[in-house]
């Protein structure tokens, strides 16, 4: 049975992939409404995740609150800011209504951009682990590192005009060309990776190991 | 009718598809073998696995926060499901908890399919625990963040593995998981990320490295011949650029409008 679902996904998988790389690449007003009818659907599907991804949250944290788990009152904190959401989007019948924006505006994006911020930190500290000269690359690391904080940090131009010229040399040149072919690489291994998986040899991304 | 501007891409693309798959028909006729040369990082993926069991502690494993059909990172996605095939067939087998945590509900389905899968294989299918061996966390990008984060605290794991694709919460989590004390193999293709993974963690698959791993991992021959067919595909680019190069040094402009073709 398993077999038959995986020959079946993997035929699927191989005709709208066909579709949307011929949509890319041809002009055909047929192809073209085929496409776009092929990433609505793919947005509908996404939306019945939604359902299962609620589903497992309440599974697992509703299992946490009757057992009275460890920490069981922040799944219950999370269930009903859940609830509160979903009775607000529909009680207001809109994800732009005023109530709806205030829950969001004044929990959701303080917290996010907290969390964001936490980033300055775990820069620095990780900073001062990757920089410390312990090896030949290490220290090339940090001397292009040196370099690059005097191209950005207006310390640097007071100190010698020549130094943000350095930095700028290493961004444009050593920096961008490593990422180019960094990206080249990149885009031939996810057309490597697509044809593993059309073909079948690589069967994982459709829902189970061989 | 090809679109204008388009018309190099589909010759490209369809010669780069050509070579990998006569590769691959000649590996899976064991034709010709290709040496691939060991990876560390993918070797790393075992040992990672195998220090947690030893150590009594369990295993936790992000496939990033990108969706399955994401237009830039989907191909992060796929390749770190079927990474994620392989750590969790690792972990039953050691004996390790795997906790795999969950940012798009696209990937939650697929994700619970492939881990079931490979606890059923491995004779296991009783200690695959609904909702708690793969937990959906959230699919707000700092919210699945405080949650993992949250969980490698309280778990205290000793092997985590970050693939897909990650933004700007790649940092949190590595330098989280090197706080508790995890050995971390993380792979990325976003150029942006990849530098935060690079200093946090014990190994890094750069870029092409994470599409191909779980080729690399692979036993079927068939699967080193794409791997190789993608270094061939490479040799052309190269090709191409020197070409290019050469030609507008001269003062030739065809390879840039063939290419702008």
């Amino acid at each position: 049975m398993a077999g038959i679902w995986r020959t079946t996904a993997s035929a699927v998988l191989l005709v709208v992939s066909l579709v949307i790389m011929l949509d890319f690449a041809l002009r055909n007003p047929t192809l073209q409404n085929l496409a776009t009818d092929l990433n609505n659907w793919a947005v509908v599907v996404a939306a019945f995740a939604l359902g299962i991804g609620a589903y497992s949250l309440i599974l697992r944290h509703g299992g946490m609150i009757a057992r009275k788990a460890p920490m069981w009152p922040y799944s219950t904190i999370l269930l009903v800011t859940m609830f509160v959401f979903i009775v607000t989007g529909l009680v207001t019948n809109s994800i732009t209504s005023p109530q709806y924006n205030w829950i969001y505006s004044s929990i959701v994006m303080p917290v996010s951009s907290s969390l964001y911020g936490m980033n300055a930190f775990f820069i620095a500290s990780a900073s001062y682990r990757a920089f410390r000269a312990k090896s030949w690359e290490a220290l090339v690391l940090l001397v292009a590192a040196i370099f690059l904080m005097f191209k950005n940090a207006p310390i640097g131009a007071v100190i010698s005009p020549i130094l943000p010229d350095i930095g700028g040399v290493i961004w444009d040149f050593t920096g961008a060309t490593g990422m180019r072919a960094l990206l080249i690489g990149i885009g031939i291994g996810t057309l490597a990776l697509g044809l593993r998986v059309i073909v079948g040899q690589e069967k994982t991304p459709l829902g189970g190991a061989e | 009718m090809l679109i204008a501007g388009k018309v190099s891409w589909t010759l490209i693309t369809l010669v780069f598809s050509l070579v990998m798959l006569a590769l691959l028909y000649l590996t899976s006729r064991k034709m010709y073998v290709p040496q691939i040369r060991e990876h560390p990082g993918v070797h790393a993926i075992a040992e990672a696995v195998g220090r947690a069991a030893e150590m009594g502690r369990p295993v936790s494993f992000s496939p990033g926060t990108s969706s399955i059909y994401d237009a830039k990172y989907a191909g992060d996605t796929a390749a770190a499901l079927t990474l994620l095939n392989a750590v969790a067939r690792e972990s039953v087998k050691s004996g390790s908890k795997l906790i795999v945590g969950i940012s798009q509900p696209t990937v939650l389905p697929v994700a619970q399919a492939i881990v079931k899968t490979a606890y059923s294989l491995e004779g296991k299918a009783d200690e695959y625990v609904e909702g708690d061996t793969v937990r959906f966390y959230s699919p707000d990008q700092w919210g699945f963040a405080s949650s993992y984060v949250g969980m490698m605290y309280r778990e205290r794991v000793a092997a985590n593995f970050l693939f897909g694709g990650h933004a700007a919460e790649a940092l949190i989590l590595a330098e989280t998981g090197t706080t508790v004390g995890a050995m971390q193999v993380s792979g990325s293709t976003n150029v942006y990320q990849l530098p935060m993974f690079l200093v946090a963690c014990d190994y890094t698959l750069i870029g092409e490295d994470q599409l191909a791993a779980a080729a690399y991992l692979s036993p079927d021959p068939a699967q080193k011949g794409i791997i190789f067919g993608q270094d061939i595909a490479k040799l052309i680019c190269v090709a191409l650029i020197v070409i290019g190069s050469v030609l507008l040094t001269f003062g030739s402009k065809l390879m840039a409008q063939f290419l702008a073709s």
